[in-house]
């Protein structure tokens, strides 16, 4: 890795780490997978035609699926406190109603390849086309992964819990 | 028509085609529930992605940063920068200056010595006796000048912290038989050799050695073993004063 990217690679840290606590789901396991993506990243030579970010995101996104979600490593973090890092409260609210404990338990709910097609989308704002490459799909199943996990996650988060919706109103499928 | 949540959910990404598009947003125009469903689903991404941000409010972890700025090659830079700054805090005699900046010029990596952790002692070009005073001179003095060993001479250029956690010091050693850059650490009560780099004369000022390759190079190799900054003269004092234990 060049001395420019390693640069921009310390710069992209942060949003490198959300897309990882986005996959695995608990920031013991986010931290974890950051620094096996940073080590993979540093060894691993940049291919010419691909830009760093994506890049990083590939490697995160297939460390994640060759280790983590494997070895099941996420699910055992979710239900074994003490993986998980005492400054993040799992009690604190995203929403008046919506905690994000509860946030997290639902993104559990999700398919792996929902998940990560909603994470690189919503939480790193992706266009499809981008989102498919990073993960070498058409961007027509990035579309259609995308609109099953948000339709998933709105029945958990506010038509089950009977959360109001963005009107104020009970919302409805 | 019916307006599907794929429909809604890529809309809502300005992803459709300009013509679904237009289709969408008539469809919504006509159909209040269809708005309702689309902030939903927006509502989604607003949640998932604030607990996001929720959850990693906090600082990336230091080992991680330190990991980037180890790889970096402004490092090296920076990492020479510091060295140079060390080596011009500490007292040096005046007469050894062109001396000591030439031996630091020589510290390059022609061949980097990657000869593992051999022990000093019995690996070392020299003998066991030449090394016990070597290592003599590397538990009790501070960087930056020169000491005699021996028939040989040593001068401790810098002290740093190994990122497996070890003490260790860049040397180098120069004699009738030997003009040595070394980097030793110590391990287990005594000095481990883990790099070498031999320095040959120049044909410039008397006294001067350098190898052919650059002197970043060595800082490169430096810099894949260093945790954080190179040891102050008041660290290397109380190093001194732990025998270079952790």
């Amino acid at each position: 890795m060049t001395k420019t990217q390693s640069e921009q690679l310390k710069a992209m840290l942060p949003v490198l780490r959300r897309f990882a606590y986005s996959l695995t789901g608990s920031m013991a396991d986010a931290d974890d997978l950051l620094q096996n993506t940073v080590e993979k990243l540093l060894t691993k030579p940049v291919p010419d035609d691909v830009e760093l970010l994506a890049w990083s995101y590939r490697i995160c996104r297939n460390l994640w699926i060759d280790e983590y979600r494997a070895n099941k490593v996420r699910q055992a973090a979710v239900h074994n406190p003490e993986l998980q890092q005492a400054e993040v409260d799992a009690t604190a609210q995203i929403t008046s109603d919506i905690t994000l404990k509860q946030v997290e338990s639902a993104m559990a709910t999700l398919p792996d390849d929902q998940r990560e097609v909603l994470s690189l989308v919503a939480v790193q704002g992706l266009s499809y086309q981008d989102t498919a490459n990073v993960l070498s799909v058409p961007s027509g199943t990035v579309m259609s992964r995308l609109a099953r996990a948000r339709s998933k996650l709105a029945q958990i988060l506010f038509l089950e819990k009977g959360t109001k919706g963005p009107n104020g109103n009970e919302v409805t499928a | 028509m019916k307006i599907t949540d794929e429909q809604l959910s890529a809309f809502l990404d300005n992803e459709l085609d300009d013509e679904q598009m237009a289709l969408v947003r008539d469809a919504i125009a006509a159909d209040e529930t269809l708005c309702d469903r689309m902030a939903t689903l927006s509502m989604v991404d607003h949640v998932v992605k604030r607990a996001a941000e929720q959850a990693t409010t906090g600082p990336v972890p230091e080992h991680i940063v330190a990991r980037c700025d180890s790889a970096s090659e402004s490092n090296v830079v920076s990492f020479a920068d510091r060295k140079a700054e060390q080596t011009a805090q500490q007292p040096t005699p005046n007469s050894d200056t062109r001396w000591l900046r030439g031996m630091a010029m020589a510290a390059s990596v022609a061949l980097v010595g990657l000869l593992g952790w051999q022990q000093l002692m019995g690996d070392q070009p020299g003998d066991a006796g030449q090394w016990q005073q070597i290592a003599a001179v590397l538990d009790s003095q501070t960087s930056g000048s020169r000491y005699s060993a021996g028939d040989v001479t040593v001068m401790p250029q810098l002290s740093f912290v190994h990122q497996d956690g070890a003490l260790c010091r860049q040397f180098t050693v120069s004699g009738q038989s030997r003009n040595d850059a070394v980097i030793a650490c110590k391990q287990d009560g005594s000095w481990q050799q883990r790099t070498l780099v031999p320095m040959t004369p120049t044909n410039g000022q008397a006294g001067e050695y350098q190898t052919a390759t650059s002197a970043h190079e060595l800082d490169k190799v430096l810099d894949t073993m260093i945790k954080g900054a190179p040891l102050n003269r008041e660290q290397e004092q109380q190093a001194i004063q732990s025998n270079w234990q952790q």
